[in-house]
């Protein structure tokens, strides 16, 4: 095992800028948001975590997939992958499960080449959680504060020093390549391992075996909704998108587009002739409710949650999947 | 990694008039060998894509029909297109009906008004291998006489099978039958253990024929459904088409009863 200094973290992600774009945790407004390093951004380590979820980086809000020309006789695909390696830094241990969850979806069947093409050509650096944020509860899930697989490095605070845990050989490489590492002692995994254990004491423990969703209460819940959609934005685990087709008036050319889409929206559902087989709020809201703790369960084999806490810190309505699943899940 | 976002540009070879509101598409796509009850993703670019479903047996390999009912943004500019046009597909999606499953037993066909599209690939399928098969009943009502789509097909498949037709309201020239499809039920007595039941149309449809089905003791596993889902993407990543844990476009379009029974929002 290794470490490093603190202060050596901002000095390593500078070397790693030569030859990567890298991705880290900076303030903007006061508030925590992942963004690619330029000149004149400041990395902060003081965070519980970002507003949006990493998920932007691997299946960006919008993206291109396709262009065409007007008489439809040329298609060719916009290639929108950057051809330089990328390093995420920072990414939280509940984030690198929701990576581990799309990549399920992705994988499944046909595979998505744009996210996997993103996924493939991006280092992890997982930072370890030793403090909980208010609404967290990884715990729940096994989804963090410590991290085992996902990542290709993990960091962990010990103090004046990270711990530094590679998973993968390039993580290995990165690590042996660069001048800021030194070798870990083993009072610092002790350190760590408490730390670690500390931080899963300050978080919610709920038994999830054997469970089963409890509609009638988790139906109150929904009646609160104020169709917002912000749950679904900013959940690092939320895939579902929409495609959309836009001309450029004067080039009469065009281009197909995704963008995000939200199971919340009474339109998600809505054929074509007015047909919509998921009507009204509370068949929404249980629907979102069902695929999270359910649906990607019984299909995946992994919960669609992993506690970041995201959607209970931004719901304005108040409603809290913690609190569901305190209450709307019956043994 | 092949892109299946990607859609092939073909050339439409024909366009037939169903009915009022339906235009079938006949594309340039050769020996495709999909199952009958799979669908395609159709582009029309700077539109956007539909699901449709293939309307032709796979035994006709020189071209594909898509039936499209003019219903929504997409499907306007389909029926604005002509002979020559270029359209996008990609496909074949889904899991088609259980061809080799039923091989040998009689079948039920059921269809309301554009819900006929599938089916047809299927019936056509069986018309071209007769000897596979066991007696065919059809029964198919739409809400005209107008409305009835593949009514050039009609001779053709009383020459071979049993058609009962029904029209939801009366019209001037029409001297058929008129009344709810799932009606039709009494006029059938099939030998329920060797027969299965195929059923497409819209849900309310659906849900009557099943309700019929139950009443004449169909089991569960013996009745095949063809839904209808916003399927954007048509390959399990959209997530947009899901009945519970299932997806339409992958695990579907067709699922007999006994699969989809108990989910949420099977029939909305």
């Amino acid at each position: 095992m290794k470490k490093i200094r603190e202060d050596d973290v901002i000095k390593l992600l500078n070397e790693l800028r030569k030859k990567y774009e890298v991705i880290a945790p900076v303030k903007l407004d006061g508030r925590v948001y992942f963004k690619t390093l330029g000149e004149g951004d400041v990395l902060t380590l003081d965070y519980v975590n970002s507003v949006v979820s990493p998920k932007d980086f691997f299946l960006p809000q919008k993206e291109r997939i396709l262009e065409f020309s007007e008489s439809g006789g040329e298609v060719t695909v916009e290639d929108e992958l950057s051809s330089k390696k990328r390093v995420f830094f920072g990414i939280r241990p509940c984030d690198v499960n929701a990576l581990l969850i799309l990549d399920s979806v992705a994988r499944e069947g046909f595979e998505d080449p744009y996210y996997l093409g993103r996924r493939d050509n991006t280092l992890l650096i997982s930072l370890e959680c030793v403090e909980p944020g208010d609404d967290c509860f990884c715990s729940v899930f096994n989804t963090g504060p410590s991290l085992d697989e996902g990542a290709d490095l993990v960091f962990t605070d010990i103090g004046d020093f990270y711990l530094v845990k590679s998973l993968t050989d390039e993580g290995e490489r990165l690590v042996s390549g660069s001048e800021f590492f030194r070798k870990a002692t083993g009072g610092d995994e002790e350190t760590a391992g408490k730390k670690r254990k500390e931080c899963v004491k300050g978080m919610e423990s709920l038994d999830l075996r054997n469970f089963s969703v409890d509609e009638e209460v988790v139906k109150e819940k929904a009646k609160r909704c104020l169709y917002c959609y912000s749950c679904t934005f900013i959940c690092p685990t939320c895939y579902c998108f929409d495609v959309v087709d836009r001309m450029d008036l004067y080039s009469r050319n065009g281009e197909r587009m995704r963008f995000w889409d939200s199971c919340m929206n009474p339109s998600f559902t809505e054929m074509a002739g007015n047909f919509n087989p998921r009507d009204g709020m509370v068949g929404r809201f249980m629907n979102r409710i069902n695929h999270k703790l359910r649906y990607m369960r019984d299909r995946y084999g992994v919960y669609g949650c992993v506690g970041c806490g995201r959607c209970i810190r931004n719901c304005p309505a108040g409603i809290s999947m913690l609190e569901i699943l305190r209450e709307g899940v019956r043994k | 990694m092949s892109n299946q976002y990607i859609p092939q540009t073909v050339e439409i070879l024909g366009i037939l008039e169903e009915s009022r509101d339906v235009k079938t598409l006949r594309l340039d796509v050769r020996n495709l060998r999909h199952e009958p009850g799979q669908f395609m993703e159709l582009s029309v670019f700077g539109y956007g894509e539909i699901p449709v479903s293939i309307s032709s047996s796979p035994t006709l390999e020189d071209y594909i029909d898509l039936s499209v009912k003019n219903v929504g943004s997409v499907t306007s500019v389909v029926h604005e297109a002509e002979p020559g046009d270029t359209v996008g597909v990609r496909g074949p999606y889904g899991r088609g009906f259980p061809v080799r499953e039923v091989g040998g037993r009689d079948l039920l066909f059921i269809g309301g008004g554009i819900g006929l599209a599938p089916l047809r690939s299927f019936i056509d399928y069986i018309r071209d291998e007769r000897d596979g098969f066991g007696d065919v009943s059809i029964l198919y009502g739409a809400r005209t006489a107008d409305d009835m789509v593949f009514r050039q097909e009609f001779d053709d498949w009383r020459s071979m099978f049993d058609l009962h037709l029904i029209a939801d309201v009366e019209s001037e020239g029409w001297y058929g039958r008129v009344g709810f499809v799932n009606e039709l039920l009494a006029d059938v007595s099939p030998d329920i253990k060797n027969t299965y039941a195929v059923v497409c149309g819209p849900s309310i449809m659906m849900k009557s024929v099943v309700k019929g089905l139950k009443d004449m003791q169909f089991p569960d596993e013996q009745i095949i459904l063809s839904f209808e889902r916003r399927m954007k993407c048509g390959i399990g990543k959209c997530g947009h088409c899901n009945i519970g844990d299932r997806y339409v476009c992958v695990d579907g379009p067709v699922f007999s009863y006994d699969k989809v029974r108990g989910y949420r929002e099977i029939w909305g």
